[in-house]
């Protein structure tokens, strides 16, 4: 159970970091290759993290 | 144990039972899921080469979109939380098994058509990563064999997974939704600042003059004033709202009035997705005049890269495979006895055909519209029966009272209307995106006419036959 809130919270990071680098470049704070590559971080621990603190499914 | 009957765990066939209801959450999350698609990508763009103004737009969006929500709230789910069946079980209910088949076929097909506009979508962003020429607007046939192969690919990916893994990418679906939502908005933040806005006070001058300036359409396009949005927006899911598809998803609330729920997917999918597309094209166009090819997936990487990129492809693949799915559904209750795989991959290769052919994507408006269009007439169909026709002292559910495999009271009405709407945009100067509301309520009423008709013919002929259970629950 800990694992998985531990999980969860770091898919919340994620979800605000995708939206961050976006933000950050409109205010002018962040170049336009910072802002993909940043994104692409935040994708790959959104999917990893996200996928982990599913509950399993019952088939 | 063996002697006891399956358990339809779906509800395919019986009204859904209370224990299987579902809370106001779980609509919430299906409606942001399904109204966030790949598609989205193609609509906000299509929307600025009609030379639409920001206002008109902004206007229509909020209005058509709030049509779209009092449609399923008023219309769709009353009747879905009285009588809780699928929509094809009421249909068969209401107008025989034949006619069903029917609706079915035409219902799979159209399915299959708007898969096809997803797979063109996610590969317009695989093609970036494999380099091949894309399709520009004007393309109606596939340009080139790298085209072809790359969307064969991704079709045939995403007909196979539809067939054998459907409940694992809907599961993926769910979860890469919150993701897809922020990326959109990453979209269109990152658009509005090259287009130079720097503060949020500056976002409406740039709308009305960078984005959405108005004037004459680009070529292969038509004029949208406020109206025309307005309409497009109520009636891109008209096959789902007033045609009544969405029986299916709502009898399982366990209120009517969580269909409010729906507008989380309008407001977010329908107009924010789509207002972050027509920015990201508007930046293309500002980059390079000359270059007016609606192509999401270099429009997505030139704003969000890979991720960006992951998103088009994520966005179209998800909802492809629902709706293939569901073409597979339809076209199984054509032929029971095919295996539900083989079907869907049936349909997935329909799809994938259809996705070859950009003219299927880069005019979507129209077909979106001619989609709610040819099925809109069932929705009017049932809403007649289940509240107009017990008022007239005339029956609901004729064909099942009657043992009918086809009513055709309910046939001639699909027909009659069809070709109506069909002379009204031919002849009548009438635009497609207006002629089904029209349709709605010439079906409605040319179906209590016609049941009029038949039922005192019917009655004439031979007594009916009533069973117990023929009658919609109120």
């Amino acid at each position: 159970m800990t694992l998985r809130r531990a999980l969860r919270l770091v898919s919340w990071l994620a979800l605000v970091a995708t939206l961050w680098p976006a933000i950050a470049y409109f205010r002018g704070t962040l170049d336009l290759d910072a802002v993909k590559r940043w994104m692409l971080i935040a994708t790959v621990v959104w999917f990893a993290s996200a996928w982990a603190a599913a509950p399993p499914t019952h088939q | 144990m063996a002697d006891e009957p399956p358990i339809d765990l779906e509800f395919e066939r019986e009204p859904v039972p209370e224990r299987a209801r579902l809370g106001f959450r779980s609509f919430l999350g299906q409606y942001i899921s399904e109204h966030v698609a790949g598609t989205e990508l193609m609509i906000g763009p299509l929307f600025l080469r009609t030379g639409v103004t920001a206002a008109d737009l902004v206007l229509g969006l909020l209005v058509g979109n709030a049509l779209a929500v009092l449609s399923w709230l008023l219309v769709t789910a009353p009747i879905a939380t009285r009588v809780r069946l699928t929509l094809y079980s009421h249909l068969e209910r209401l107008c025989g098994r034949k006619l069903v088949t029917l609706y079915n076929l035409a219902n799979g097909v159209m399915f299959c058509f708007l898969a096809g506009s997803m797979i063109t979508v996610s590969a317009t962003a695989a093609g970036v990563w494999t380099g091949i020429e894309m399709p520009s607007f004007a393309d109606t046939l596939p340009n080139g064999a790298g085209w072809i192969a790359t969307s064969l690919v991704v079709g045939v990916l995403i007909a196979v997974i539809a067939a054998a893994g459907y409940r694992a990418v809907a599961r993926f679906g769910a979860l890469a939704a919150p993701w897809m939502i922020l990326v959109f908005l990453a979209f269109g933040i990152v658009g509005l600042s090259q287009l130079g806005v720097t503060h949020v006070s500056q976002i409406w001058e740039i709308a009305t003059t960078k984005v959405f300036p108005g004037g004459a359409p680009r070529a292969g396009s038509t004029q949208f004033t406020f109206w025309q949005v307005c309409f497009f927006a109520w009636f891109c899911n008209l096959a789902m709202h007033l045609g009544m598809a969405d029986l299916s998803v709502f009898r399982f609330a366990k209120k009517s009035r969580y269909a409010i729920a729906s507008g989380a997917g309008m407001y977010v999918g329908h107009c924010m997705a789509w207002l972050a597309a027509a920015i990201l094209y508007a930046v293309q166009l500002a980059r390079d005049p000359t270059n007016e090819d609606v192509l999401p997936g270099p429009m997505a990487d030139s704003a969000c890269g890979v991720a960006g990129l992951v998103c088009v492809i994520v966005a179209g693949w998800t909802t492809a495979n629902p709706t293939i799915y569901r073409a597979g559904l339809a076209f199984q209750a054509i032929v029971p006895k095919v295996s539900r795989f083989k079907v869907t991959l049936f349909a997935g290769a329909v799809a994938t055909v259809a996705g070859l052919f950009p003219a299927v994507a880069m005019k979507l408006l129209g077909f979106v519209a001619f989609y709610g269009m040819v099925l809109m007439p069932m929705g009017a169909v049932i809403v007649a029966d289940y509240w107009l026709l017990p008022r007239l002292g005339l029956q609901s559910w004729w064909a099942m009272k009657r043992g009918l495999e086809f009513y055709g009271a309910a046939g001639l009405t699909w027909l009659l209307t069809l070709a109506s709407c069909a002379a009204l945009v031919q002849w009548g100067g009438v635009e497609i995106y207006f002629v089904s509301l029209p349709g709605w309520v010439l079906a409605g009423l040319l179906y209590t006419l016609l049941s009029a008709v038949w039922q005192r013919r019917d009655r004439q002929r031979s007594g009916v036959v009533m069973h117990a259970a023929s009658e919609p629950s109120r």
